[in-house]
């Protein structure tokens, strides 16, 4: 089999993985007779047709396995794919060569369990060994810490990439337990226990030793797949927060589940990838990581999902109409992140801005703020301007907001109230609906 | 400061920020303001009067000395940074900042509600966001041990770029030609150069070169989930402008 098969089968198998970042470590230079730089933000170097980023070589060293997890293209049940091992020379060859094209940033490596996974540990290791020894290879690499696998090899795979990741893979031990009976809870936390000690350990050496090897410098992530199993978003959503809390991952990424297999416990096989409630999870993760949202405030058990026509935060800022309106003014940055419209960049730039010169509407749409939005949520020297027109139109895209108008089932009617509460001027921020 | 007076004539210079420099100086001298300021390439036959300005470079360092002194390095980078972009009647915007920058003091940079102020902010991050996008999009082919990358931008990104892939691939050869303007940076053993250039011809890839080309679709084809199709997104994130010169879009 030539490399051009084994690419072929290798990213295929990978390609569900949505982890594509290459961020997180600070940039530094290729060192003396190497090739090879990171970047703090991360690059992009291509997209894919699906809109989905490319900035790593994203392929599996090899797509035998020896689980069988229900939902996973890679089960061991799986008659209807190639199976194919890369030669950790054959990979490292390749790594280098689409990276001095800046085709990518890097390597990301994942893999199969071929034979055990102490084995297939040992088989990732000798691919970094080469790129980073050999080849003195500098650019991004992230590795998957195989749960299962011996400490002293996922210490040498943390030594030698960036980041690295252990995929939770089910947002609850139920799921898990069900869809992918190999794997336990347990198993899964272990490593990225291991991975974070490992990671404030080495935090502690660089403090008093400069040059100690970096363990993971640009941390861990992990991933879950949304829609394959019952869990409410709310629950997910606390996860996430605990996820972040416990383990200190830099990322938590969602993949809306994409029926690869036609059993009874999944989704049937016809049924469109949740793709709809992935984006509002990752617009609530977003909140939750540069906007000072908790999860608990995006989304409770009185109303545990999503709001399929706005975004959480317009949704929270409608929910709460105590808060508002907020003064462009005087409002500290916390609170001004809170407002529709205004971004984290528009928000810094109003801290900056108002030091010389007491802003209004227009001032305030230089900067950046999006005035469509934000005009029902803050005042500022001249006196608001809200006409009677329609807040959550405002609020929606034009495509939202039609199918809103479209939509037909029950629970949209207290929807279609609203305008009309909305209309009554003198109680504009307190007849705001309750439940969305 | 005086009143300076609204003039009809127009000042020509080489297109070096040194040869701007002394533009301000001749302006601030003869206490008027042009009605526009042109670099010799841009400039053609029109009927406003022409004023040559040949670049002095005493002239231009007593400005470039006043910068930082008067408002601050913030402001100097942004002046600096503002004559790679591609803003129309950018030289104006940013005669325009400097007299602001005078009165206003090291604050300038941060009157982001101010019209020029914020005119040359914004045209600076839609080149840094440029910069960024090619930092990624650029592709080299391989020659022997030379790297050619064909790229064409907006602004003029070769400034910002070249210390990216200098940092990176600090062994290796490498060409980028900037086809909209016609330069092309050229790095080699540590050092880069950048200079005009009337247009170059690349050479024909090799069979190794084809090889790893077509490897690099077919992964570009592969890992995109079919089921989660997506032009619009993939659109706005890599608009077409960018595809021109690259591998994965290419017949």
């Amino acid at each position: 089999m030539d490399i051009s098969d084994k690419l072929q089968i290798l990213a295929d198998s990978a390609k569900y993985d949505a982890a594509c970042t290459s961020s997180g470590t600070a940039g530094a230079a290729a060192a003396i007779g190497g090739i090879g730089s990171t970047c703090l933000a991360g690059v992009c170097h291509s997209f894919a047709a699906d809109g989905r980023c490319i900035s790593l070589l994203k392929v599996l060293q090899t797509n035998i396995c020896i689980y069988d997890c229900k939902y996973c293209l890679n089960r061991k049940s799986n008659t209807k794919i190639k199976r194919a091992v890369f030669k950790p020379e054959e990979l490292a060859d390749l790594t280098i060569q689409f990276y001095k094209r800046n085709y990518i940033e890097g390597l990301f490596l994942s893999s199969g369990i071929i034979k055990n996974p102490d084995y297939t540990c040992e088989l990732i290791i000798r691919t970094l060994v080469i790129l980073r020894k050999t080849y003195n290879f500098g650019g991004y690499i992230h590795a998957k810490a195989i749960p299962g696998a011996d400490g002293s090899l996922l210490r040498q795979i943390g030594l030698l990439a960036d980041r690295m990741s252990v995929n939770i893979e089910m947002p609850s031990q139920n799921s898990l337990a069900l869809l992918a009976p190999d794997k336990s809870k347990d198993a899964i936390l272990k490593p990225m226990e291991f991975i974070k000690e490992n990671i404030n350990e080495n935090m502690r050496d660089l403090t008093v030793y400069k040059k100690a090897p970096k363990f993971a410098p640009a941390g861990q992530s992990t991933q879950m797949i949304i829609g394959a199993s019952p869990e409410t978003d709310s629950h997910i959503l606390k996860l996430t927060e605990s996820l972040y809390k416990k383990y200190k991952l830099k990322r938590v990424f969602f993949s809306a589940y994409i029926p690869v297999s036609d059993n009874s416990m999944l989704p049937s096989p016809d049924t469109q990838p949740p793709l709809l409630r992935e984006h509002r999870l990752y617009q609530a993760d977003w909140l939750m990581r540069f906007y000072k949202f908790r999860a608990d405030e995006i989304l409770d058990d009185k109303s545990p999902n999503f709001n399929p026509f706005l975004d959480p935060k317009c949704n929270w800022a409608l929910n709460h109409p105590e808060f508002f309106p907020v003064e462009a003014n005087k409002a500290s940055y916390a609170q001004l992140l809170r407002v529709p419209g205004i971004g984290v960049i528009s928000a810094q730039r109003i801290i900056i801005a108002r030091k010389h010169n007491t802003l209004d509407f227009n001032s305030l749409k230089k900067l950046g703020v999006t005035l469509k939005r934000a005009k029902y949520f803050i005042v500022c020297k001249d006196a608001p301007t809200i006409k009677n027109d329609n807040i959550l139109q405002s609020l929606m895209s034009a495509k939202e907001f039609n199918m809103y108008k479209d939509a037909k089932f029950p629970k949209q009617l207290d929807f279609f109230e609203m305008p009309k509460l909305l209309r009554d001027k003198e109680h504009l921020w307190l007849n705001s609906p309750k439940a969305i | 400061m005086a009143e300076f007076s609204k003039s009809n004539i127009i000042y020509i210079y080489d297109g070096a920020f040194e040869g701007f420099l002394c533009c301000v100086f001749e302006s601030f001298t003869r206490k008027e303001i042009p009605s526009d300021i042109l670099s010799q390439k841009d400039a053609h036959t029109n009927l406003l009067e022409q004023f040559n300005i040949t670049t002095d470079i005493k002239k231009a360092n007593r400005v470039k000395k006043s910068i930082p002194q008067k408002m601050g390095f913030e402001a100097f980078a942004l002046l600096e940074n503002t004559l790679l972009t591609c803003l129309k009647h950018k030289e104006m915007f940013m005669l325009d900042f400097m007299r602001l920058g005078y009165k206003a003091g090291s604050k300038i940079t941060n009157m982001l509600d101010n019209n020029t102020v914020m005119t040359l902010t914004k045209a600076v991050k839609q080149m840094a966001n440029e910069v960024n996008k090619f930092t990624g999009f650029i592709r080299f082919s391989v020659h022997g041990d030379l790297l050619i990358s064909k790229i064409k931008p907006k602004n003029y990104v070769l400034r910002h770029i070249a210390p990216h892939f200098a940092a990176r691939m600090p062994n290796e050869k490498f060409v980028i030609f900037d086809e909209t303007h016609n330069m092309i940076c050229a790095y080699a053993k540590g050092r880069y150069a950048i200079s005009e250039i009337s247009g170059i011809e690349l050479p024909k890839a090799d069979n190794e070169e084809q090889r790893y080309r077509n490897l690099w679709k077919m992964f570009h084809d592969t890992i995109a989930i079919k089921t989660r199709k997506h032009p619009n997104c993939q659109m706005t994130l890599m608009p077409k402008r960018y595809r021109s010169n690259m591998t994965e879009f290419q017949p």
